[in-house]
């Protein structure tokens, strides 16, 4: 008897538990708005597109990575549009804008009666407030922390001895923003910087920003607002119906997952659950390239892969192997980057002569493969063949893994021994921790060569990195010419003046190979046949002016 | 009894405690710490020695590790189980949110699990021999050793993208308004949970029925010419179920905890997948209070065990 009544009492727990477990989804979250413009009807519906990069913990504040997520390129306006190119195209929270002759004064004026998605104002005290708060966070992009500390008081107010930057000045409509120095990138900065309403952080630790209640479900500005937050599961966006640019006439549905690279793209491509997504995985993209009713488009985007080399003396007073350019220079040419494109990336990658894709100065060297001209160059450096570079790298796929093998391969036939290993933990330490003799070391990390990677907004944050005294400078010894060719990258607001500096320091890197490029890798845009009307032809990891609120779907 | 009980009750609390101090430890070792994951290593290299310090402060980082353990133990006991380094909000209510999915995913495979395994298995034990008998034992060799990364995977490309029978994975979408609406996203996930637990019950629950079919009051059953299904059924599979209903019982909490891979196949937002992320992220709080969870689980069950097994069994003494 005790044992039958223990058996069904074990049952009755477990169809209990069962039915406990399943919670309405209408009423199982706090983080939900109650208005809906366009009822959702699940996929394949016409009113719903369906989108990657869904929120797992958190919506990822919008300052370090500007349009990664879909949510963060429709959840918010910025102050000013790019085009698809990256420039400013005209305004779009602002109204207006004008950027003085000697680019040292920015004045927008706010567009009349743009809101918030909870239905208040948007004012300038939430732009000026947003400028303020992103210099004391610790998640604000470099080219926006570079414009912005080239505010004038913008030095007092980050040493503590102001309590707001002088030099931007607001009224009712209009933001007035005086630069203390050259802000080249200013309005780039502007077309990607997405303020944010300040009385949602008024008790907020700038350090804890990313962990406020507010990125749980954001209040935001742009044509969408989030409908339904089912953290992990799926996110809802609706229409903004008070958005000054139109109201869409379809809701967005986000499968979780990263911006980038989805380990799950394929399935949910497969089961008609992407109809906007993006990918740099090769593979990834021609197996949905082969899916009925998807579309893969490959977009050339900044981002390069390359290795830093350390030209730093070891602690014990070993000069670098990597000290002499001729050496730098044969281990490019040891490397056949045309197969490793062919071969490992299925031409999806494109051998690279320079850190910038899109900069391009006339009469490069490319470095053809030529091992021949790899052992010359050695020779004249006195290469001890008995010297072995060691190689770090951070990325956990498989295909790096491959990459490092072969690349050792190539050079072992030209007489440089290689090692690699990946490293895992503080990687800020690992990697960039810079040696207190900025001239002559000794190194403070621990390598000679790192395979990294850039994905740039600007070419300045693909170069100032090699400057003296910038804080993740661990490989680059004082280089009075490197210093004074990066240094006249931000000289000028004259956009043809800048271009030609980035073309002289294209020519020194060229030649110098303080960084060894290696290839550039596009991205792959993936879509399905459902989108019938839209503008995809920007890079997907920043915003420009897609429309997406006058996007059709068929 | 009741000391009994008790003292299997207390027992528990150092045990934790141990756990917990071990797990603590092991995350600790492990390379880098909250706020390596928090930011871009570019971004971290880039703040100051004093915004390095105040950014490890706020999230408790600057004390030595033994320090750190007990005030996170001393918060504990207050009732504060802290708060995701990664995203700010409770744990509490992140445990709030996910768990239900995990224990459904759970149950559900727990049910599947118990019921084929147990017909199975006294299919096997009354067909002994066979080559049914033998299929059904490859079968279950196959349940056990293959992947259930693997297995899951299988299953997507079969049911959900070439039969489109069912969804690829999730647990729910906007169109769902109650748990039947939605049942068709567990199916996939908890037949393949299940059928890997399944082959553990289909062996037992054949021991036991081949163990009750040899029994002296199942011969006699049958010698008063009682027909053959009632045997089996009635004085065979119902008693030979005891067992098997103690294996099940402290199997849940190990199917809570080892459900990791399922979810992570099938994008199912339980516990398991916040678990796998909060390791990556070195987030202490949720990784310490989701590891007391599936302790405490496993313990408990254990502790449920030994005390139903004591009131059942007279040859365990109580007071020992």
């Amino acid at each position: 008897m005790t044992k039958k009544l223990l058996s069904i009492l074990l049952v009755l727990a477990m169809v209990l538990g069962l039915t406990a477990c399943g919670t309405p989804a209408d009423e199982s979250t706090e983080s939900k708005t109650d208005s809906a413009v366009v009822e959702p009807t699940g996929d394949g519906d016409s009113d719903t597109m369906f989108s990657t990069g869904g929120p797992q913990e958190f919506f990822e504040a919008p300052w370090l990575n500007p349009g990664t997520y879909t949510y963060t390129k429709t959840l918010y306006d910025r102050l000013l549009v790019a085009d698809d190119q990256l420039l400013p195209a005209g305004g779009q929270m602002a109204e207006s804008y004008e950027l003085s002759e000697d680019g040292s004064v920015l004045t927008f004026v706010l567009r009349e009666g743009v809101k918030w998605h909870d239905g208040e104002n948007i004012t300038t005290q939430d732009i000026k407030w947003s400028i303020e708060y992103s210099l004391l966070t610790t998640v604000c992009n470099s080219v926006f922390r570079q414009t912005f500390l080239a505010i004038e008081g913008a030095d007092a107010y980050m040493a503590g001895d102001a309590e707001e930057i002088s030099g931007i000045v607001v009224d009712d409509t209009t933001i007035t923003i005086t630069f203390a120095s050259v802000a080249s990138n200013a309005l780039l900065a502007f077309t990607q910087f997405a303020p944010l309403p300040q009385k949602y952080f008024v008790d907020v630790d700038p350090l804890q920003f990313q962990q406020a209640a507010y990125f749980q479900n954001p209040v935001g500005s742009g044509p969408f607002r989030t409908e339904t937050v089912e953290m992990n599961d799926y996110t809802i966006l609706a229409p903004f119906e008070e958005y000054w640019g139109g109201t869409a006439d379809f809701n967005i549905h986000l499968i979780p997952g990263p911006g980038d690279s989805d380990p799950n793209l394929v399935v949910n491509a497969q089961a008609g659950k992407v109809d906007y997504g993006y990918t740099k995985d090769i593979t990834t993209a021609n197996t949905i390239s082969e899916m009925e009713g998807m579309n893969v488009d490959r977009i050339d985007v900044r981002y390069v892969r390359f290795f830093y080399t350390n030209k730093f003396p070891s602690a014990d007073g070993t000069p670098s192997p990597l000290e002499d350019q001729r050496v730098r220079q044969a281990i490019r040419y040891a490397i056949d980057m045309e197969s490793i494109a062919t071969e490992v990336f299925g031409g999806a990658a494109t051998p690279a002569n320079s850190l910038t894709p899109d900069a391009k100065v006339e009469g490069l060297n490319n470095y053809d493969f030529n091992p021949e001209k790899a052992k010359e160059l050695l020779a004249e450096a006195n290469w001890d063949p008995n010297t072995e570079l060691d190689v770090v790298f951070y990325y956990t796929d498989q295909q790096t893994v491959d990459l490092m093998t072969i690349i050792q391969a190539m050079l072992s036939e030209v007489g440089v021994k290689m090692s690699f290993n990946l490293v895992e933990g503080d990687l800020a330490s690992i990697l960039w921790q810079t040696p207190e003799d900025k001239l002559n070391g000794p190194s403070a990390v621990d390598w000679d060569m790192c395979y990294g990677a850039v994905a740039a907004l600007s070419l300045s944050e693909i170069y100032d990195r090699y400057s003296t005294g910038d804080p993740i400078n661990s490989h680059t010894p004082t280089d009075a010419k490197l210093d004074e060719l990066i240094a006249a990258t931000h000289a000028s607001m004259d956009a043809e003046v800048t271009q030609q500096a980035f073309f002289d320091l294209q020519e020194y890197e060229n030649e110098n190979m303080f960084s060894i490029p290696l290839y550039y890798q596009p991205i792959f845009l993936v879509t399905s046949d459902k989108l019938v009307e839209a503008n995809i032809d920007g890079n997907p990891q920043y915003t420009y002016n897609w429309d997406i609120q006058n996007w059709k779907l068929g | 009894m009741f000391k009994y009980t008790i003292k299997k009750i207390l027992g528990m609390i150092p045990m934790m405690f141990l756990i917990s101090f071990i797990i603590y430890w092991l995350l600790d070792l492990t390379p880098g710490d909250a706020v390596s994951h928090l930011m871009d290593p570019e971004s971290l290299a880039r703040l100051s020695e004093e915004q390095l310090f105040a950014l490890r402060e706020s999230h408790g980082l600057n004390d030595p590790f033994v320090i750190r353990y007990f005030k996170w133990v001393a918060q504990l006991l207050q009732g504060n189980f802290g708060y995701s380094s990664s995203s700010g909000v409770a744990v509490t209510k992140i445990i709030g949110d996910l768990l239900p999915a995990t224990l459904e995913l759970a149950f559900a495979s727990l049910i599947i699990s118990t019921i084929l395994g147990s017909i199975l298995g006294v299919i096997g034990a009354l067909k002994r021999g066979t080559i049914g008998d033998n299929a059904l034992t490859v079968t279950g060799m196959i349940g056990i050793s293959i992947p259930q990364f693997f297995f899951g995977m299988v299953c997507i490309l079969v049911f959900a993208l070439n039969l489109e029978w069912l969804p690829a994975g999730g647990r729910t979408d906007p169109s769902v308004q109650h748990f039947f609406d939605r049942i068709q996203y567990l199916i996939l996930p908890a037949s393949v949970l299940g059928f890997s637990m399944t082959a553990g019950v289909m062996r037992y629950s054949k021991t036991s029925m081949l163990d009750t079919m040899n029994k002296e009051y199942v011969r006699t059953a049958r010698s008063k010419g009682i027909p053959e299904w009632r045997v089996n059924l009635v004085h065979g599979f119902r008693v030979s179920l005891t067992p098997v209903v103690v294996l099940v019982g402290f199997r849940l909490p190990v199917l809570v905890s080892g459900s990791v891979v399922i979810e992570t196949v099938f994008q199912w937002p339980g516990i398991g997948l916040a678990f796998k992320g909060a390791i990556a992220a070195q987030n202490y709080n949720l990784v310490m209070i989701i590891a007391l969870l599936f302790t405490f689980m496993v313990l408990f069950a254990s502790t449920i065990i030994d005390i139903i097994t004591a009131v059942l069994d007279p040859r365990v003494k109580l007071n020992v």
